[in-house]
């Protein structure tokens, strides 16, 4: 008996951890939202696994399969509707609940005592005559039709949700787009202010990441990351919507639909090359193709406003300030 | 056995208690207080973070004046002088480390400071503060034995309620005069011709959008940050305390009365602003007439409906300041009509006046102490310059006053448009035109045809009309009709019930120089015009129970029947 409060205190402590977790991976920012979210769930499921042995063995308590099933499906829909973050569409909800109903039926029908003893007190409910149960017959009759009625009602009811609209975020570039009168061909085009390095190919820049562009013997190729960070702040005003942190979080952001680009995340900028980038910038909201909504974006078309060497050094700041680098053809 | 359940529950307890302690703001300790010393080599780290993230807007000497200053209303803060607004201690003191920690991690809500605890690992934040209080607070320094510092005491919150809101009221009206700048209804609508310790022109907060108070720390209900602010005053700018002229138990409650200002929106945590849905909801009118006055009873039970407004900043002529951030509007319609509630919060009522000078002097705001000299620009990005940029003999410059303005717009034929198609957001394109709805201060109702934000022409039609337009305590209230259908099926855009139509923004402060294509705005919102609930919805349901019903008793029955069928059974074995 000792032992097992023991070893049950010691589990608490243990299935306590994700809460812990929980708490202070929030507070601090150390463990990033990924690592997070799975050390959370890993811990419920844990945790869902060790209530049951801890009701069965040590509590000793009988819970009947007829009670266990509805537990088992009511705790299933908290984890998929509540818990898991994003949340996930209805349909993929449906499907896993589905499966989560034919496992339960399994579970319960696995062997012909346990199908008794879960089908024992339906036949109890219907045919018996004591005073329980007749209270929950009438419980039962009276609920279910409510439950399905309320169900179909909530169903048919007209609901008016903003339609789905599927936006391509990177559309496929043209082969050449025309700046300022100067034709340029995307596939050879290359951004003039990174420089050749020793190999005779342009510099990607990893020595300069995270370095000072202001010191004062900073190397031409940090110059250069500096006018495109004034740019990008203060002659073109990228942050207005792009935000201080390139995380697409700007002062304007909460107002346009699409949302600005988060060239912070590895998805964005990361993922193209640096010619694309151009094009996006230059021609802006309205020269992207149907697909990506022209008519939506608020994304400036920047040879309106600024040069082709500003665009160039704005894009040479972006990939400098996140730390990504663009793809290349090879 | 019962001790183990008992101990089970404490440590559930106690590990979720601890995750929600961390969440809520933690009270700093009352009375003196004495900063960390930061290590040499915190500040080395520190300045590379500063380096890479700050300067842009605080500048490389500290100076409040990186790249962006030029172009924010709420400049970057200069540190030189050691003046911070949020702070826990005494007016004019210097902050406490942990007040510049929560400034960093929640960032300054309201302007361009974002929350860099999203961003920044802790230890990062802590080395940033480090190279800012040794290096760049040059006027006083931290460690100075005549430094003072002096947390506040919170005393003991006194919780919101009817009669302490009404004291709160009280003292915000007479005794502590909040009322002088902050407006009867606290929209920031008093003195607007304040300066900031700088020179640049400073507006009172509006106390109605809690969310934009620089101060909330991304908890914008919580009467907390109010109490705060009252107690240290906003050092640097107009705002004083009232430790002294005001009890604790006085703060609370005006900290409790100007919470009850605002509509409590949910807020959006990504954003910290009001969440926004991206259909407005129309009602439909069952009978009678649509209202014609915002005081229309039938408003109020109408939820209204945030909708966010950006600058345009996309097409010449380039706006960067917009003061109209949000509208709010409601929305009904009866067979033949629809009609728009329109509200929004402007701290003026203007009208053009060419010898009057705007309160918002755009230019004045963004360059008086930011000479062009230091912005490498070229003439394509002289967007505010007549004389080179592409403004160029296009447009006379910006003179006095402006009319206030709100306008909608739809798609012309949008029933015809493929979907998800329309036309360009700002007013259009070659292809595809819109037909705008708008609305000026000096009462002038207009549609308007759009092909482009440079090709927008007056229709000569009476359809839209605006039947109330009012400017009380700093909000604009204006009821919009028009018919559902009309006419010119081509020009004109027919709203049809339950469908999504799609729609747009835009909004005109004439005090901040906005007129035409200066202007605030939204992006695509759908519109939808809810039609009456069918009768089918109420009469189904009650059917499907009703056979749910039958099939039990059905159910019921058998199962007696079985039950009957195996006991006679077994009477006949025995």
């Amino acid at each position: 008996m000792l032992k097992s409060k023991f070893l049950f205190a010691v589990l608490s402590v243990l299935f306590s951890c994700p809460a812990l977790a929980f708490a202070g991976g929030g507070a601090s920012g150390f463990i990033n939202a990924g690592t997070f979210a799975l050390i959370v769930e890993l811990g419920m499921g844990l945790t869902v696994v060790f209530l049951a042995w801890f009701v069965k063995n040590v509590l000793k308590i009988h819970i009947p399969k007829i009670v266990q099933a509805p537990l088992i499906w009511i705790a299933a829909f908290i984890v998929f509707r509540v818990i898991l973050q994003p949340p996930i569409p209805f349909t993929i909800l449906a499907v896993y609940m589905g499966i989560i109903t034919i496992a339960i039926l399994l579970y319960s029908s696995i062997d012909e005592p346990s199908w008794q003893e879960f089908t024992k007190p339906i036949g109890i409910m219907l045919c018996e005559d004591t005073k329980n149960a007749k209270t929950s017959r009438y419980i039962v009759f009276a609920a279910l039709p409510l439950l399905i009625g309320y169900g179909t009602y909530n169903n048919i009811r007209p609901k008016f949700e903003e339609p789905v609209e599927l936006r391509t975020v990177h559309p496929a570039p043209p082969a050449s787009i025309n700046i300022h009168g100067k034709i340029l061909n995307l596939q050879t085009e290359y951004n003039p202010f990174r420089g050749k390095g020793a190999d005779g190919k342009e510099e990607a820049g990893a020595q300069y990441m995270g370095k000072n562009p202001f010191a004062p013997d900073a190397p031409k190729y940090l110059q250069n990351v500096k006018d495109g960070g004034e740019i990008f702040f203060g002659t073109a005003g990228c942050m207005f919507c792009h935000g201080d942190n390139l995380d697409g979080s700007g002062m304007f952001a909460f107002a346009f639909n699409p949302i600005p680009a988060n060239f912070a995340d590895p998805g964005t900028i990361a993922q193209l090359q640096e010619t694309f980038v151009l094009w996006r910038v230059s021609k802006g909201g309205p020269g992207v193709p149907r697909e990506t909504f022209p008519w939506a974006s608020a994304m400036p078309p920047w040879e309106k406003h600024i040069t082709q060497d500003e665009m160039w050094k704005v894009i040479m700041f972006e990939y400098w300030h996140t730390g990504f680098y663009p793809r290349t053809w090879d | 056995m019962r001790l183990s359940v008992i101990f089970s529950v404490f440590v559930f307890v106690v590990a979720f208690g601890a995750g929600a302690t961390v969440f809520s703001q933690e009270l700093p300790k009352p009375g003196a207080y004495k900063p960390s010393v930061p290590t040499p080599a915190d500040i080395e780290a520190g300045k590379a973070v500063y380096f890479r993230k700050c300067v842009w807007c605080h500048g490389p000497e500290g100076a409040g004046d990186g790249g962006s200053a030029r172009r924010l209303a709420t400049k970057p803060r200069n540190f030189n002088q050691g003046t911070f607004k949020i702070r826990h201690t005494a007016s004019g003191e210097l902050p406490t480390d942990e007040d510049l920690f929560l400034t960093v991690t929640h960032g300054l809500p309201g302007s361009a400071m974002p929350p860099w605890g999203d961003i920044l690992s802790e230890q990062e934040r802590k080395q940033v503060i480090a190279f800012v209080k040794t290096n760049l607070v040059k006027d006083r320094k931290f460690d100075d034995p005549d430094e003072t510092f002096t947390v506040i005491d919170y005393g003991t919150q006194i919780p919101s309620s009817e009669e302490s809101i009404k004291k709160g009221k009280e003292i915000f009206m007479t005794k502590a005069k909040c009322v002088e700048c902050h407006g009867v209804e606290g929209r920031g609508n008093g003195n607007l011709t304040q300066r900031d310790d700088w020179g640049f022109p400073i507006f009172p907060a509006n106390l109605a959008k809690p969310w934009n108070l620089r101060g909330n720390r991304r908890d914008p209900y919580n009467p907390q940050n109010i109490f705060r602010e009252v107690s240290t005053g906003l050092n640097g700018t107009p705002m004083p305390s009232f430790a002294d002229t005001l009890s604790v138990d006085e703060r609370w409650h005006v900290a409790n009365f100007v919470m009850s200002l605002s509509n409590h929106y949910e807020i959006e945590k990504s954003t910290n602003k009001p969440k926004i849905g991206f259909v407005i909801k129309g009602k439909f009118l069952e009978q009678g007439e649509t209202p014609n006055d915002p005081s229309d009873p039938r408003w109020a039970g109408l939820d209204p409906q945030y909708v966010g407004m950006g600058s345009q900043i996309i097409q010449p002529p380039r706006h960067f300041l917009r003061t109209v951030e949000d509208i709010r509007v409601r929305s009904l319609f009866n067979k033949k009509e629809v009609a728009f509630l329109f509200e929004w919060d402007d701290r003026t009522e203007s009208k053009r006046d060419e010898s009057r000078p705007a309160v918002y002097d755009a230019k004045a705001i963004s360059s008086i102490s930011f000479p062009s000299e230091r912005y490498t620009t070229t003439n394509l990005t002289h967007e505010d310059d007549e004389a080179v940029g592409p403004l160029k003999g296009v447009r006379p410059p910006e003179v006095g006053t402006y009319n206030d303005g709100i306008a909608i717009q739809f798609a012309q034929a949008w029933q015809k448009l493929p979907s998800p198609e329309k036309p360009y957001f700002i007013h259009g394109d070659e292809k595809r035109g819109v037909d705008i709805w708008k609305w000026e201060s000096d009462n002038t109702t207009k549609e308007m045809e759009g092909n482009g934000i440079d090709k927008v022409i007056a229709r000569d039609s009476s359809n839209v009309k605006v039947s109330s337009a009012k400017w009380t305590n700093g909000r604009w209230q204006v009821v919009m009709k028009r018919p559902l259908e009309t006419t010119d099926k081509e020009k004109s855009a027919q709203l049809e019930v339950g469908k999504n139509i799609p729609i747009v923004f835009f909004a005109w402060d004439g005090d901040a120089g906005e007129h035409d294509g200066k202007m605030a705005l939204s992006t695509y919102y759908y519109l939808m015009l809810e039609p009456p609930v069918p009768q089918r919805v109420y009469v189904i349901p009650p059917i499907v129970a009703g056979v749910v019903l039958l099939i039990e008793g059905w159910v019921f029955l058998v199962a007696r029947k079985k039950k009957k069928e195996r006991e006679e059974e077994e009477r006949a074995k025995v």
